[in-house]
């Protein structure tokens, strides 16, 4: 009787064991993923956070896995795919820390990767369920340039005077700047191709000028008349079918290719334009931040 | 007895727990396979080099799982050497064998992937069987070995419904490959000297065909302008008539090369349907 007792609390206690034994494994694997990504090991502690994950038993746990395996492949510059990753954590979120973390990590890695409308439904949601809470404060530069990207002028200006109003004065100065940018209409804008290319065909070399490139509008102009000159000379001197072939054929040629590069310069210079307004005005907000007081 | 039992399970007991769960080679064959499932090929990659010498049972589920991973990533040449790697008493056994004959036709090594196919001894009438049968004749196609497709086309009769449909295709992509034969470069290039233009009409561009043939009248009426207005020796009819010439010249070449291209792009479009059609039925069979 005695050893039956034995026997069975025996396999009780072996019981419990190998049910927390797959527990132990997760924390192993999570500790060697932590070690990995402090070596900069990236690739490898990914795989080692992801078998946390799956072998995790509670949600916590796998959140933290998730979340860990989240920044290794930010260290990859892989943004798009740990975005995709983390979205399978956030229906089992079990407490409003991580699923703040979460919403946060998925913001981030949805602005980096570039899919910054994205990045604000996520930021929308921070705001809507943690906007009264101290932690949303960390998101105030992320919520700026994604504004920023998303070209929503007014809206950043909002944004910073919101900030203004609770005590951030660099902010509110930001803010004016901006405001006195819209009015004096200096924000740079998208210049339409079409329009461009519409004012090259009834007058050359106007699309480039309009683009914000009038020496290649002279040129373009100046190379249409040479071509029509030279017609003109074949002509005079009896060279009729030359006159056509080869005046005639340049003409064209500079006359159209001239209203397909109005259209292409209007698209590219704006958009450098536009990209180095955003870069400039990035800088601010970074260098803003640098200013405000470290959040937690 | 019972006090052996109790003993048996106390060591059980202070075994570390690695030994018992996780870190095995089973089950890191089922987190591999969990990873594969996911769609993260390379890490599953990574792991499955990692693993240290196993049982023979097993190693043959890591070439397997090595050959598929690699499969999935296009990387058809290591591929085909992990699948092929597979012993005949592996379950995997005949799956590895179809995909890494796939693999090598896929690579341009038909001869080698019939080879393959043609020394297994599957049992005759049973589904490899006539799946190898299929196989082998469009990778005679693609050999454009037509007498050994014409031998392999009983084997197509048979072939069910799992393959019916692509069969069929093979029949008619033979019928295309046989009417044709490919066209002539030496011939593309004499039609363009006669007739600027013509050998891409031939080659089976004619926009291209008749676009070159008015730039060559053009310039062929410019140089005569230049001729008739300014005379032989003029430094324009001079320029007008080399330019001429050389577009002449650059016409009859490019026709020849036109019909090179066409001929290429051909073939190209017939391996790529055939390869296409031997793919289907493998996936509905061992999926």
């Amino acid at each position: 009787m005695k050893w039956t007792s034995a026997f069975c609390s025996t396999c009780i206690f072996l019981c419990a064991t190998l049910s927390t034994s797959q527990g132990q494994e997760a924390a192993r694997a999570l500790r060697q993923a932590d070690s990995l990504f402090a070596g900069g090991i990236y690739f490898h502690a990914s795989i080692e956070y992801e078998r946390a994950y799956y072998l995790s038993e509670g949600p916590g746990d796998r959140i933290l896995a998730n979340l860990g395996k989240a920044s290794a492949l930010k260290q990859m510059g892989l943004f798009d795919k740990a975005h995709v990753d983390l979205q399978r954590s956030l229906p089992q979120a079990p407490s409003d820390s991580l699923r703040f973390a979460l919403l946060n990590e998925l913001a981030l890695c949805a602005y980096l990767s570039g899919d910054y409308q994205t990045a604000r439904s996520w930021l929308q949601q921070i705001i809507h369920f943690y906007g009264d809470n101290p932690w949303s404060d960390c998101i105030l530069l992320l919520e700026a340039l994604t504004l920023l990207q998303l070209e929503q002028w007014e809206a950043l200006a909002g944004h910073l005077e919101q900030r203004a109003a609770a005590g951030d004065g660099e902010a509110g100065l930001l803010a004016d700047a901006l405001r006195d940018t819209i009015r004096e209409g200096a924000v740079p804008v998208r210049k339409d191709p079409r329009r461009a290319r519409r004012l090259s065909t009834f007058l050359p070399g106007t699309g480039h000028v309009w683009a914000g490139y009038p020496g290649r509008g002279l040129l373009n102009a100046g190379a249409q008349l040479g071509a029509l000159a030279s017609f003109a000379w074949f002509a005079c001197n009896g060279f009729y079918v030359a006159g056509v072939s080869v005046g005639l054929a340049l003409f064209q040629s500079f006359y159209f290719g001239g209203i397909r590069q109005a259209g292409d310069l209007a698209a590219g210079g704006s958009e450098a334009r536009m990209e180095a307004f955003k870069r400039d005005l990035a800088a601010r907000l970074f260098a803003l931040e640098k200013q405000a007081p470290a959040h937690d | 007895m019972s006090r052996a039992a109790l003993t048996f399970l106390c060591c059980l007991l202070l075994c570390p727990p690695g030994a018992s769960a996780g870190s095995g080679p089973p089950e890191e064959l089922a987190f591999i396979e969990y990873l594969m499932a996911r769609g993260e090929l390379s890490e599953s990659l990574f792991l499955l080099e990692r693993l240290p010498p196993q049982p023979k049972a097993r190693e043959d589920s890591v070439s397997f799982l090595k050959g598929w991973v690699l499969y999935l990533q296009k990387e058809l040449e290591p591929s085909a050497r992990h699948l092929l790697a597979v012993s005949s008493e592996s379950p995997l056994h005949t799956r590895s064998v179809f995909f890494g004959a796939y693999n090598l036709a896929h690579l341009g090594r038909p001869r080698q992937a019939m080879a393959i196919l043609g020394s297994q001894p599957f049992e005759s009438g049973s589904q490899p069987d006539r799946l190898r049968g299929f196989q082998l004749a469009g990778m005679a196609l693609l050999d454009r070995d037509f007498d050994l497709f014409a031998r392999q086309a009983q084997a197509l009769e048979g072939t069910g419904h799992l393959m019916q449909e692509q069969a069929l295709r093979l029949k008619e992509y033979h019928g295309r490959l046989l009417s044709e034969r490919g066209r002539s470069p030496l011939l593309a290039g004499l039609l363009s000297a006669a007739v600027p233009g013509l050998g891409k009409v031939y080659a089976g561009k004619p926009a291209e065909g008749v676009a070159g043939f008015l730039y060559l009248a053009v310039m062929g009426a410019t140089t005569w302008d230049f001729y008739r207005g300014a005379g032989p020796r003029s430094a324009l009819f001079i320029l007008s008539a080399s330019v001429t010439g050389i577009f002449y010249l650059g016409n009859i070449a490019g026709s020849a090369t036109a019909v090179r291209r066409q001929n290429k792009e051909f073939n190209h479009e017939m391996d790529q349907r055939i390869l296409f059609d031997l793919h289907i039925p493998l996936r509905n069979a061992f999926n």
